[in-house]
Protein backbone atom coordinates (compact mmCIF):
# COMPACT_ATOMS: atom_id res chain seq x y z
CA UNK A 1 0.00 0.00 0.00
CA UNK A 2 3.04 2.74 0.92
CA UNK A 3 4.44 1.98 -1.97
CA UNK A 4 1.41 2.76 -4.09
CA UNK A 5 0.98 6.15 -2.29
CA UNK A 6 4.35 6.94 -2.69
CA UNK A 7 5.31 6.10 -6.16
CA UNK A 8 5.26 9.61 -7.07
CA UNK A 9 7.34 10.47 -4.17
CA UNK A 10 9.90 13.08 -4.61
CA UNK A 11 11.03 14.14 -1.23
CA UNK A 12 8.67 14.43 1.42
CA UNK A 13 5.75 15.55 -1.27
CA UNK A 14 2.98 13.47 -2.63
CA UNK A 15 0.54 13.68 -5.99
CA UNK A 16 -2.46 13.05 -5.38
CA UNK A 17 -5.95 13.05 -7.56
CA UNK A 18 -8.82 14.61 -6.32
CA UNK A 19 -11.77 13.85 -8.52
CA UNK A 20 -12.65 13.53 -11.60
CA UNK A 21 -14.80 11.40 -9.10
CA UNK A 22 -15.48 13.56 -6.01
CA UNK A 23 -18.23 14.60 -3.98
CA UNK A 24 -17.33 18.47 -3.61
CA UNK A 25 -16.06 18.98 -6.97
CA UNK A 26 -19.11 20.01 -8.60
CA UNK A 27 -19.50 18.16 -10.99
CA UNK A 28 -16.72 15.93 -13.34
CA UNK A 29 -13.54 17.99 -12.03
CA UNK A 30 -10.05 16.78 -11.92
CA UNK A 31 -7.29 18.29 -9.31
CA UNK A 32 -3.96 17.14 -9.32
CA UNK A 33 -2.41 18.03 -5.76
CA UNK A 34 1.24 18.19 -4.71
CA UNK A 35 0.95 18.04 -0.76
CA UNK A 36 3.33 17.83 2.08
CA UNK A 37 0.48 16.37 4.46
CA UNK A 38 -2.35 19.09 5.16
CA UNK A 39 -0.77 21.77 3.40
CA UNK A 40 -0.90 22.13 -0.33
CA UNK A 41 2.03 23.19 -2.85
CA UNK A 42 -0.41 23.79 -5.79
CA UNK A 43 -3.28 22.22 -6.95
CA UNK A 44 -3.29 22.16 -11.00
CA UNK A 45 -6.97 21.52 -12.54
CA UNK A 46 -7.15 19.18 -15.10
CA UNK A 47 -10.36 20.18 -17.03
CA UNK A 48 -12.27 18.36 -20.32
CA UNK A 49 -13.92 15.39 -18.98
CA UNK A 50 -17.42 17.33 -20.04
CA UNK A 51 -16.02 18.68 -23.39
CA UNK A 52 -19.29 17.75 -25.65
CA UNK A 53 -18.20 20.26 -28.44
CA UNK A 54 -20.94 22.48 -28.71
CA UNK A 55 -19.21 25.09 -30.77
CA UNK A 56 -18.43 22.28 -33.58
CA UNK A 57 -22.04 20.87 -33.56
CA UNK A 58 -22.99 24.49 -33.49
CA UNK A 59 -21.35 24.83 -36.77
CA UNK A 60 -23.68 22.29 -38.17
CA UNK A 61 -27.02 23.17 -36.90
CA UNK A 62 -29.10 25.93 -37.52
CA UNK A 63 -29.03 28.87 -35.67
CA UNK A 64 -32.65 28.68 -33.64
CA UNK A 65 -32.20 24.21 -33.60
CA UNK A 66 -29.08 25.76 -31.32
CA UNK A 67 -31.10 26.68 -28.15
CA UNK A 68 -31.22 23.14 -26.63
CA UNK A 69 -27.55 23.06 -27.13
CA UNK A 70 -26.74 26.19 -25.11
CA UNK A 71 -29.30 25.10 -22.33
CA UNK A 72 -26.38 22.57 -21.57
CA UNK A 73 -23.74 24.97 -22.10
CA UNK A 74 -24.62 25.76 -18.29
CA UNK A 75 -27.51 23.45 -17.00
CA UNK A 76 -27.89 25.20 -13.60
CA UNK A 77 -28.59 28.67 -15.46
CA UNK A 78 -29.77 27.64 -18.22
CA UNK A 79 -32.05 30.12 -19.07
CA UNK A 80 -29.04 33.28 -18.69
CA UNK A 81 -27.08 30.95 -21.50
CA UNK A 82 -30.34 30.88 -23.44
CA UNK A 83 -30.40 34.76 -23.40
CA UNK A 84 -26.71 35.12 -24.27
CA UNK A 85 -27.36 33.08 -27.49
CA UNK A 86 -30.47 34.76 -28.68
CA UNK A 87 -29.10 38.25 -27.88
CA UNK A 88 -26.39 37.32 -30.14
CA UNK A 89 -28.23 36.02 -33.17
CA UNK A 90 -30.35 39.39 -32.81
CA UNK A 91 -27.37 41.56 -32.68
CA UNK A 92 -26.42 39.79 -35.66
CA UNK A 93 -29.98 39.84 -37.66
CA UNK A 94 -30.73 43.75 -36.05
CA UNK A 95 -34.12 41.89 -34.99
CA UNK A 96 -36.42 43.73 -32.81
CA UNK A 97 -37.83 41.92 -29.75
CA UNK A 98 -41.22 42.68 -28.45
CA UNK A 99 -41.32 44.41 -25.20
CA UNK A 100 -43.24 41.95 -23.07
CA UNK A 101 -40.92 39.41 -23.95
CA UNK A 102 -38.05 41.42 -23.00
CA UNK A 103 -40.06 41.60 -19.35
CA UNK A 104 -40.68 37.94 -19.71
CA UNK A 105 -37.11 37.01 -20.26
CA UNK A 106 -35.81 38.95 -17.34
CA UNK A 107 -38.29 37.15 -15.05
CA UNK A 108 -37.44 34.31 -16.11
CA UNK A 109 -33.12 34.88 -15.80
CA UNK A 110 -33.92 36.75 -12.58
CA UNK A 111 -35.97 33.27 -11.17
CA UNK A 112 -33.04 31.23 -12.65
CA UNK A 113 -30.54 33.18 -10.68
CA UNK A 114 -32.24 33.20 -7.12
CA UNK A 115 -32.00 29.12 -7.79
CA UNK A 116 -28.55 28.90 -8.97
CA UNK A 117 -27.37 30.80 -6.30
CA UNK A 118 -29.72 28.88 -4.51
CA UNK A 119 -27.70 25.65 -5.28
CA UNK A 120 -23.62 27.40 -4.89
CA UNK A 121 -24.62 28.43 -1.37
CA UNK A 122 -25.91 25.97 -0.08
CA UNK A 123 -23.36 23.24 -2.01
CA UNK A 124 -20.40 25.81 -0.20
CA UNK A 125 -22.05 25.30 3.08
CA UNK A 126 -22.49 21.49 2.60
CA UNK A 127 -18.36 21.23 1.24
CA UNK A 128 -17.63 22.71 4.42
CA UNK A 129 -19.77 20.76 6.57
CA UNK A 130 -22.83 22.15 7.11
CA UNK A 131 -25.34 20.06 5.72
CA UNK A 132 -28.36 21.65 6.94
CA UNK A 133 -28.78 24.37 4.94
CA UNK A 134 -28.76 22.91 1.42
CA UNK A 135 -31.99 21.06 1.80
CA UNK A 136 -33.64 24.63 2.92
CA UNK A 137 -32.64 26.26 -0.17
CA UNK A 138 -33.49 22.88 -2.49
CA UNK A 139 -36.88 23.24 -1.10
CA UNK A 140 -36.92 26.55 -2.57
CA UNK A 141 -35.40 25.80 -5.99
CA UNK A 142 -38.02 23.00 -6.35
CA UNK A 143 -40.92 26.04 -6.40
CA UNK A 144 -38.87 28.10 -8.79
CA UNK A 145 -38.18 24.88 -10.87
CA UNK A 146 -42.39 24.52 -10.39
CA UNK A 147 -42.96 27.96 -11.62
CA UNK A 148 -40.25 27.80 -14.67
CA UNK A 149 -42.30 24.40 -15.67
CA UNK A 150 -45.11 26.28 -15.79
CA UNK A 151 -43.78 28.50 -18.37
CA UNK A 152 -42.06 26.08 -21.09
CA UNK A 153 -42.45 22.34 -19.78
CA UNK A 154 -39.44 21.90 -18.50
CA UNK A 155 -37.42 22.26 -15.30
CA UNK A 156 -34.09 22.20 -16.12
CA UNK A 157 -32.77 22.86 -19.79
CA UNK A 158 -35.80 25.69 -20.76
CA UNK A 159 -35.58 26.12 -24.11
CA UNK A 160 -38.13 29.18 -23.40
CA UNK A 161 -36.09 31.75 -25.40
CA UNK A 162 -36.52 32.23 -28.91
CA UNK A 163 -34.49 34.27 -31.57
CA UNK A 164 -37.46 37.33 -31.53
CA UNK A 165 -38.98 36.83 -28.60
CA UNK A 166 -40.04 33.72 -25.99
CA UNK A 167 -41.74 30.16 -26.54
CA UNK A 168 -45.12 31.00 -24.79
CA UNK A 169 -46.63 33.90 -22.82
CA UNK A 170 -47.78 33.22 -19.02
CA UNK A 171 -50.16 30.90 -17.74
CA UNK A 172 -53.15 31.84 -16.25
CA UNK A 173 -52.74 33.15 -12.52
CA UNK A 174 -48.63 32.78 -12.95
CA UNK A 175 -47.95 36.74 -12.03
CA UNK A 176 -49.97 35.59 -8.50
CA UNK A 177 -48.06 32.51 -7.64
CA UNK A 178 -44.57 34.09 -8.14
CA UNK A 179 -45.90 36.98 -6.02
CA UNK A 180 -46.59 34.76 -3.26
CA UNK A 181 -43.35 32.82 -4.16
CA UNK A 182 -41.32 36.32 -3.86
CA UNK A 183 -43.64 37.05 -0.38
CA UNK A 184 -42.28 33.71 1.19
CA UNK A 185 -38.88 34.00 0.03
CA UNK A 186 -38.75 37.36 1.72
CA UNK A 187 -38.30 35.37 5.07
CA UNK A 188 -36.43 32.62 3.66
CA UNK A 189 -33.15 35.02 3.30
CA UNK A 190 -32.95 36.24 6.48
CA UNK A 191 -33.67 32.29 8.40
CA UNK A 192 -30.71 31.80 6.22
CA UNK A 193 -28.47 34.55 7.03
CA UNK A 194 -29.52 32.96 11.08
CA UNK A 195 -28.38 29.73 9.93
CA UNK A 196 -25.56 29.90 8.24
CA UNK A 197 -24.01 33.21 6.69
CA UNK A 198 -23.09 34.62 10.42
CA UNK A 199 -22.87 31.28 11.89
CA UNK A 200 -19.72 31.20 13.71
CA UNK A 201 -17.95 28.19 12.67
CA UNK A 202 -18.91 28.76 9.34
CA UNK A 203 -16.90 32.20 9.16
CA UNK A 204 -14.02 30.65 10.43
CA UNK A 205 -14.00 28.12 7.89
CA UNK A 206 -14.57 30.52 4.96
CA UNK A 207 -13.14 33.87 6.12
CA UNK A 208 -9.78 35.02 5.29
CA UNK A 209 -9.77 32.05 3.26
CA UNK A 210 -8.15 32.18 -0.34
CA UNK A 211 -8.44 36.23 -0.70
CA UNK A 212 -8.48 37.16 -4.24
CA UNK A 213 -7.48 40.72 -4.51
CA UNK A 214 -9.38 43.28 -7.22
CA UNK A 215 -5.66 42.87 -8.85
CA UNK A 216 -6.00 39.04 -9.64
CA UNK A 217 -9.36 39.06 -10.43
CA UNK A 218 -8.61 41.25 -13.34
CA UNK A 219 -5.92 40.03 -14.51
CA UNK A 220 -6.97 36.53 -14.21
CA UNK A 221 -10.33 37.54 -15.85
CA UNK A 222 -12.88 36.57 -12.73
CA UNK A 223 -16.55 37.72 -13.52
CA UNK A 224 -19.83 38.62 -12.02
CA UNK A 225 -19.69 37.57 -8.31
CA UNK A 226 -16.26 36.29 -8.28
CA UNK A 227 -14.89 39.67 -9.37
CA UNK A 228 -17.91 41.82 -7.16
CA UNK A 229 -16.27 40.11 -3.86
CA UNK A 230 -12.99 41.38 -4.93
CA UNK A 231 -14.36 44.56 -4.68
CA UNK A 232 -14.59 45.62 -8.14
CA UNK A 233 -17.87 47.55 -8.10
CA UNK A 234 -19.12 46.21 -11.70
CA UNK A 235 -22.25 44.88 -12.90
CA UNK A 236 -22.85 44.11 -16.61
CA UNK A 237 -26.95 44.76 -15.28
CA UNK A 238 -26.46 48.39 -14.46
CA UNK A 239 -22.85 49.53 -16.49
CA UNK A 240 -23.43 48.01 -19.88
CA UNK A 241 -27.61 47.41 -19.60
CA UNK A 242 -29.08 45.06 -21.80
CA UNK A 243 -32.96 44.10 -22.39
CA UNK A 244 -34.57 46.09 -19.83
CA UNK A 245 -32.07 46.13 -16.79
CA UNK A 246 -31.37 49.50 -17.85
CA UNK A 247 -34.96 50.70 -16.41
CA UNK A 248 -34.89 48.42 -13.06
CA UNK A 249 -33.34 50.01 -9.90
CA UNK A 250 -31.20 47.40 -7.74
CA UNK A 251 -28.32 47.68 -5.71
CA UNK A 252 -25.00 45.94 -6.89
CA UNK A 253 -23.33 44.18 -3.90
CA UNK A 254 -19.66 44.09 -3.65
CA UNK A 255 -17.66 42.48 -1.08
CA UNK A 256 -15.93 45.35 1.40
CA UNK A 257 -14.07 42.29 3.76
CA UNK A 258 -16.19 42.56 6.82
CA UNK A 259 -15.40 39.18 8.39
CA UNK A 260 -11.97 38.82 7.28
CA UNK A 261 -10.06 39.87 4.09
CA UNK A 262 -11.38 41.41 0.77
CA UNK A 263 -11.93 38.64 -1.56
CA UNK A 264 -12.02 36.03 0.79
CA UNK A 265 -14.61 32.88 0.66
CA UNK A 266 -16.97 34.50 3.04
CA UNK A 267 -17.18 37.60 0.73
CA UNK A 268 -18.49 35.27 -2.36
CA UNK A 269 -21.16 33.64 -0.39
CA UNK A 270 -22.01 36.88 0.81
CA UNK A 271 -21.96 38.78 -3.08
CA UNK A 272 -24.35 35.56 -3.37
CA UNK A 273 -27.07 35.89 -1.08
CA UNK A 274 -27.00 40.25 -1.50
CA UNK A 275 -27.89 39.17 -5.30
CA UNK A 276 -30.81 36.56 -3.83
CA UNK A 277 -32.45 39.66 -2.35
CA UNK A 278 -31.85 42.25 -5.13
CA UNK A 279 -32.98 39.74 -7.86
CA UNK A 280 -36.59 39.57 -5.87
CA UNK A 281 -36.35 43.26 -6.00
CA UNK A 282 -35.98 43.25 -9.59
CA UNK A 283 -38.70 40.44 -10.10
CA UNK A 284 -41.13 42.84 -8.22
CA UNK A 285 -40.66 45.79 -10.24
CA UNK A 286 -41.11 43.27 -13.92
CA UNK A 287 -44.04 41.81 -12.65
CA UNK A 288 -45.71 45.31 -11.70
CA UNK A 289 -44.80 46.85 -14.91
CA UNK A 290 -45.61 43.62 -17.02
CA UNK A 291 -46.89 45.05 -20.10
CA UNK A 292 -49.34 43.90 -22.37
CA UNK A 293 -48.45 43.03 -26.30
CA UNK A 294 -47.46 39.72 -28.23
CA UNK A 295 -44.09 37.71 -26.91
CA UNK A 296 -42.82 36.29 -30.11
CA UNK A 297 -41.69 38.35 -33.13
CA UNK A 298 -40.34 35.35 -35.39
CA UNK A 299 -37.64 36.68 -37.75
CA UNK A 300 -38.26 35.68 -41.83
CA UNK A 301 -35.46 34.18 -42.59
CA UNK A 302 -31.99 33.68 -40.17
CA UNK A 303 -29.63 33.74 -42.76
CA UNK A 304 -27.22 36.18 -41.22
CA UNK A 305 -23.59 37.50 -42.26
CA UNK A 306 -21.05 39.19 -40.60
CA UNK A 307 -20.01 38.33 -36.99
CA UNK A 308 -21.44 40.16 -33.38
CA UNK A 309 -20.48 39.36 -29.66
CA UNK A 310 -22.64 40.14 -26.46
CA UNK A 311 -22.38 39.87 -22.94
CA UNK A 312 -24.26 38.67 -20.73
CA UNK A 313 -24.70 39.10 -16.77
CA UNK A 314 -25.27 35.50 -16.35
CA UNK A 315 -25.53 33.43 -12.79
CA UNK A 316 -21.66 32.90 -12.68
CA UNK A 317 -20.87 36.03 -14.12
CA UNK A 318 -20.39 37.63 -17.75
CA UNK A 319 -21.19 35.32 -20.09
CA UNK A 320 -19.52 35.57 -23.50
CA UNK A 321 -21.05 34.75 -26.77
CA UNK A 322 -19.28 35.63 -30.12
CA UNK A 323 -21.26 34.43 -33.57
CA UNK A 324 -19.96 34.64 -37.15
CA UNK A 325 -22.88 34.14 -39.82
CA UNK A 326 -21.92 32.92 -43.60
CA UNK A 327 -25.45 33.66 -45.47
CA UNK A 328 -26.42 29.83 -44.62
CA UNK A 329 -28.82 28.81 -41.83
CA UNK A 330 -25.80 27.46 -40.14
CA UNK A 331 -23.10 29.68 -38.17
CA UNK A 332 -19.94 29.77 -39.46
CA UNK A 333 -18.35 29.61 -36.12
CA UNK A 334 -20.10 30.23 -32.40
CA UNK A 335 -17.66 30.97 -29.21
CA UNK A 336 -18.61 30.85 -25.64
CA UNK A 337 -16.90 31.74 -22.92
CA UNK A 338 -18.33 31.39 -19.34
CA UNK A 339 -17.53 32.54 -15.78
CA UNK A 340 -16.88 29.14 -14.84
CA UNK A 341 -13.66 28.47 -16.79
CA UNK A 342 -12.15 31.79 -16.00
CA UNK A 343 -12.85 31.13 -12.18
CA UNK A 344 -10.85 27.38 -12.47
CA UNK A 345 -7.73 29.11 -13.90
CA UNK A 346 -7.07 31.08 -10.99
CA UNK A 347 -7.26 27.70 -8.47
CA UNK A 348 -3.34 27.07 -9.71
CA UNK A 349 -2.27 30.55 -8.23
CA UNK A 350 -4.32 30.81 -4.62
CA UNK A 351 -3.99 27.21 -4.02
CA UNK A 352 -0.22 27.62 -2.75
CA UNK A 353 0.25 26.78 0.79
CA UNK A 354 -3.40 26.27 1.20
CA UNK A 355 -4.52 23.66 3.27
CA UNK A 356 -6.64 20.41 1.43
CA UNK A 357 -10.23 21.03 3.06
CA UNK A 358 -9.88 24.74 2.48
CA UNK A 359 -9.41 24.08 -1.36
CA UNK A 360 -12.67 22.82 -0.94
CA UNK A 361 -13.99 25.77 0.32
CA UNK A 362 -12.53 28.12 -2.31
CA UNK A 363 -13.87 25.74 -5.19
CA UNK A 364 -17.20 26.01 -3.80
CA UNK A 365 -17.19 29.74 -3.10
CA UNK A 366 -15.97 30.26 -7.01
CA UNK A 367 -19.73 28.52 -7.86
CA UNK A 368 -17.59 26.19 -10.68
CA UNK A 369 -20.14 24.14 -12.56
CA UNK A 370 -17.89 22.08 -14.88
CA UNK A 371 -19.98 21.82 -18.08
CA UNK A 372 -19.72 25.65 -18.38
CA UNK A 373 -15.72 25.02 -18.46
CA UNK A 374 -15.84 22.15 -21.07
CA UNK A 375 -18.45 23.21 -23.03
CA UNK B 1 -12.55 56.03 -26.68
CA UNK B 2 -14.32 54.74 -29.67
CA UNK B 3 -12.26 52.59 -32.02
CA UNK B 4 -11.68 54.65 -34.65
CA UNK B 5 -9.14 56.96 -31.61
CA UNK B 6 -7.93 53.63 -30.40
CA UNK B 7 -6.84 52.88 -34.13
CA UNK B 8 -5.62 56.06 -34.66
CA UNK B 9 -3.31 55.44 -31.74
CA UNK B 10 -2.27 52.43 -32.50
CA UNK B 11 -1.30 53.49 -35.98
CA UNK B 12 0.91 56.40 -34.31
CA UNK B 13 2.73 54.03 -31.99
CA UNK B 14 3.31 51.63 -34.14
CA UNK B 15 2.85 52.33 -38.40
CA UNK B 16 0.61 50.80 -40.77
CA UNK B 17 2.75 48.03 -41.00
CA UNK B 18 1.71 46.55 -38.11
CA UNK B 19 -1.64 48.06 -37.45
CA UNK B 20 -3.59 47.48 -40.56
CA UNK B 21 -6.99 48.75 -41.21
CA UNK B 22 -9.99 49.18 -39.53
CA UNK B 23 -13.13 47.50 -40.75
CA UNK B 24 -15.88 50.17 -39.45
CA UNK B 25 -19.38 48.47 -38.37
CA UNK B 26 -21.55 48.37 -41.40
CA UNK B 27 -24.22 45.55 -43.03
CA UNK B 28 -23.66 42.30 -40.77
CA UNK B 29 -20.43 43.40 -39.05
CA UNK B 30 -21.98 44.51 -35.56
CA UNK B 31 -18.88 45.64 -34.36
CA UNK B 32 -16.01 46.96 -35.49
CA UNK B 33 -12.67 45.81 -34.75
CA UNK B 34 -8.71 46.29 -36.07
CA UNK B 35 -6.29 44.33 -37.99
CA UNK B 36 -3.05 43.92 -36.64
CA UNK B 37 0.18 42.13 -38.34
CA UNK B 38 0.14 38.88 -36.57
CA UNK B 39 3.90 38.23 -35.21
CA UNK B 40 3.36 41.45 -33.39
CA UNK B 41 0.09 41.10 -31.81
CA UNK B 42 1.70 40.35 -28.16
CA UNK B 43 3.65 44.38 -28.56
CA UNK B 44 0.03 45.73 -29.43
CA UNK B 45 -1.78 43.60 -26.69
CA UNK B 46 0.69 45.23 -24.15
CA UNK B 47 0.45 48.61 -25.46
CA UNK B 48 -3.29 48.13 -25.14
CA UNK B 49 -3.17 46.71 -21.27
CA UNK B 50 -0.33 49.04 -20.38
CA UNK B 51 -1.56 52.68 -22.05
CA UNK B 52 -3.70 54.53 -19.26
CA UNK B 53 -5.89 56.18 -21.76
CA UNK B 54 -6.29 52.64 -23.41
CA UNK B 55 -6.34 50.36 -20.15
CA UNK B 56 -7.82 47.52 -21.25
CA UNK B 57 -6.98 45.27 -18.37
CA UNK B 58 -9.76 42.65 -19.26
CA UNK B 59 -9.22 40.29 -21.90
CA UNK B 60 -12.55 38.67 -22.52
CA UNK B 61 -11.81 36.08 -24.66
CA UNK B 62 -9.21 34.80 -27.19
CA UNK B 63 -10.56 32.45 -29.97
CA UNK B 64 -10.01 31.53 -33.39
CA UNK B 65 -11.90 31.39 -36.73
CA UNK B 66 -10.95 29.13 -39.45
CA UNK B 67 -11.09 31.43 -42.65
CA UNK B 68 -10.42 28.79 -45.39
CA UNK B 69 -6.57 30.28 -46.46
CA UNK B 70 -5.67 31.51 -43.06
CA UNK B 71 -6.30 30.78 -39.30
CA UNK B 72 -7.83 34.18 -37.56
CA UNK B 73 -7.13 34.56 -34.40
CA UNK B 74 -10.04 37.17 -32.46
CA UNK B 75 -8.99 38.88 -29.01
CA UNK B 76 -11.88 40.25 -27.23
CA UNK B 77 -10.90 43.18 -24.82
CA UNK B 78 -12.70 45.45 -22.30
CA UNK B 79 -11.44 48.20 -19.78
CA UNK B 80 -13.08 48.16 -16.54
CA UNK B 81 -11.99 51.85 -16.31
CA UNK B 82 -12.96 53.32 -19.49
CA UNK B 83 -15.76 51.22 -20.51
CA UNK B 84 -14.53 50.99 -23.87
CA UNK B 85 -14.62 47.49 -26.23
CA UNK B 86 -11.47 46.28 -28.52
CA UNK B 87 -11.69 43.68 -31.52
CA UNK B 88 -8.03 42.52 -32.86
CA UNK B 89 -8.08 40.04 -35.27
CA UNK B 90 -4.67 38.64 -36.35
CA UNK B 91 -4.07 36.11 -39.29
CA UNK B 92 -1.87 33.47 -39.29
CA UNK B 93 -0.71 31.08 -42.12
CA UNK B 94 -2.58 27.58 -41.98
CA UNK B 95 0.57 25.84 -43.19
CA UNK B 96 2.36 26.59 -40.26
CA UNK B 97 0.29 28.92 -37.61
CA UNK B 98 2.21 30.19 -34.78
CA UNK B 99 1.86 33.82 -33.05
CA UNK B 100 3.66 35.34 -29.99
CA UNK B 101 1.72 34.49 -26.96
CA UNK B 102 0.00 37.02 -24.49
CA UNK B 103 -0.23 35.14 -20.97
CA UNK B 104 2.78 38.03 -20.22
CA UNK B 105 0.22 40.28 -20.71
CA UNK B 106 -2.90 38.65 -18.87
CA UNK B 107 -2.82 35.57 -16.99
CA UNK B 108 -6.42 35.05 -18.33
CA UNK B 109 -4.67 34.42 -21.96
CA UNK B 110 -3.12 31.14 -20.66
CA UNK B 111 -6.34 28.90 -20.75
CA UNK B 112 -7.71 30.79 -23.78
CA UNK B 113 -4.48 30.62 -25.85
CA UNK B 114 -4.24 26.60 -24.68
CA UNK B 115 -7.91 26.02 -26.20
CA UNK B 116 -6.97 27.73 -29.23
CA UNK B 117 -3.82 25.47 -29.85
CA UNK B 118 -6.47 22.23 -28.69
CA UNK B 119 -9.44 23.12 -31.26
CA UNK B 120 -7.15 24.65 -34.30
CA UNK B 121 -3.80 24.06 -33.46
CA UNK B 122 -1.87 27.54 -33.27
CA UNK B 123 1.01 27.45 -31.55
CA UNK B 124 1.31 30.16 -29.45
CA UNK B 125 5.80 30.97 -29.17
CA UNK B 126 6.58 31.51 -25.32
CA UNK B 127 3.69 30.23 -23.80
CA UNK B 128 4.49 28.41 -20.70
CA UNK B 129 2.23 25.78 -20.59
CA UNK B 130 1.04 24.65 -24.24
CA UNK B 131 -1.21 21.36 -23.94
CA UNK B 132 -4.04 20.17 -24.78
CA UNK B 133 -6.68 21.83 -22.51
CA UNK B 134 -10.06 20.38 -23.47
CA UNK B 135 -9.49 17.31 -25.40
CA UNK B 136 -7.53 13.97 -24.48
CA UNK B 137 -3.84 14.11 -24.30
CA UNK B 138 -3.43 11.74 -27.29
CA UNK B 139 -6.42 13.21 -29.68
CA UNK B 140 -4.96 13.89 -32.99
CA UNK B 141 -5.52 16.56 -34.79
CA UNK B 142 -7.40 20.35 -33.94
CA UNK B 143 -11.15 19.68 -34.48
CA UNK B 144 -12.46 23.37 -34.94
CA UNK B 145 -11.00 22.80 -38.55
CA UNK B 146 -13.20 22.66 -41.33
CA UNK B 147 -11.15 19.86 -43.15
CA UNK B 148 -11.17 17.67 -39.46
CA UNK B 149 -11.61 14.53 -40.10
CA UNK B 150 -12.58 12.29 -37.00
CA UNK B 151 -9.71 9.05 -36.78
CA UNK B 152 -11.82 6.32 -37.32
CA UNK B 153 -10.94 4.46 -33.82
CA UNK B 154 -10.07 6.17 -30.49
CA UNK B 155 -9.14 3.71 -27.55
CA UNK B 156 -11.73 1.06 -28.86
CA UNK B 157 -14.20 3.46 -29.48
CA UNK B 158 -15.33 3.43 -32.92
CA UNK B 159 -15.70 7.67 -33.79
CA UNK B 160 -17.41 8.60 -36.78
CA UNK B 161 -20.64 6.39 -37.39
CA UNK B 162 -22.36 6.45 -40.66
CA UNK B 163 -25.90 8.42 -40.85
CA UNK B 164 -28.21 5.89 -41.36
CA UNK B 165 -30.97 8.35 -43.29
CA UNK B 166 -28.07 8.36 -45.65
CA UNK B 167 -27.05 4.55 -45.73
CA UNK B 168 -27.69 2.23 -48.80
CA UNK B 169 -30.01 -0.68 -46.86
CA UNK B 170 -30.17 -3.71 -48.93
CA UNK B 171 -34.03 -4.35 -48.88
CA UNK B 172 -35.95 -7.33 -50.61
CA UNK B 173 -39.08 -5.09 -51.47
CA UNK B 174 -39.33 -1.63 -52.71
CA UNK B 175 -41.87 -0.22 -50.52
CA UNK B 176 -42.72 -1.68 -46.63
CA UNK B 177 -46.23 -0.88 -47.87
CA UNK B 178 -46.34 -3.50 -50.18
CA UNK B 179 -45.42 -5.89 -47.68
CA UNK B 180 -48.60 -4.73 -45.66
CA UNK B 181 -50.78 -4.90 -49.25
CA UNK B 182 -49.67 -8.66 -49.74
CA UNK B 183 -50.05 -9.67 -46.45
CA UNK B 184 -53.81 -8.15 -46.63
CA UNK B 185 -54.11 -9.73 -49.40
CA UNK B 186 -53.19 -13.08 -48.17
CA UNK B 187 -55.19 -13.44 -45.39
Amino acid sequence: MNQLIFSYDSGNEMVLNMGPHHPSTHGVLRFIIRTDGEIMREATPVVGYLHRAIEKIAEGTPYESLMPYVDRVDYVSAMTADQCWAMAVEKLLGHEVPERAEYLRVIASELNRISSHAICVGVMAMDIGAITPFPYLLRERETINDLLEELCGNRLTYNYLRVGGVSHDLPAGWVDRCQTFLDHFDNVLPEFDRLITNNEIFIDRSADVCPVTAEEAVAYGLVGPNLRASGVDFDLRRDLPYSIYGGLEFDVAVGTGTMGSVGDCWDRFWVRCEEMKQSVRMLRQCLADLPQGPVYNKPKRIRPTGEAWVRVESSRGDMFCYVVGNGTPQPERVHFRTGSYNAMQIVKLKSRGVMVADLVAFIASLDVIAPEIDR
Amino acid sequence: MNIEKIHERLLQHFGSDIVLDLTSAQEGIRDPFITVAGPRIDKVCLFCRVEPDLALDFCQSITGTDTGETLTCVYHLFSYARRHTLVLKCATPRSQPALPTCTGVWPAANWYEREVFDLFGVVFDGHPDLRRLLLPDDWVGHPMLKDYKEQPVYHATVGPRNNPLQMDIPTTRENPLDLMDSEEQGA
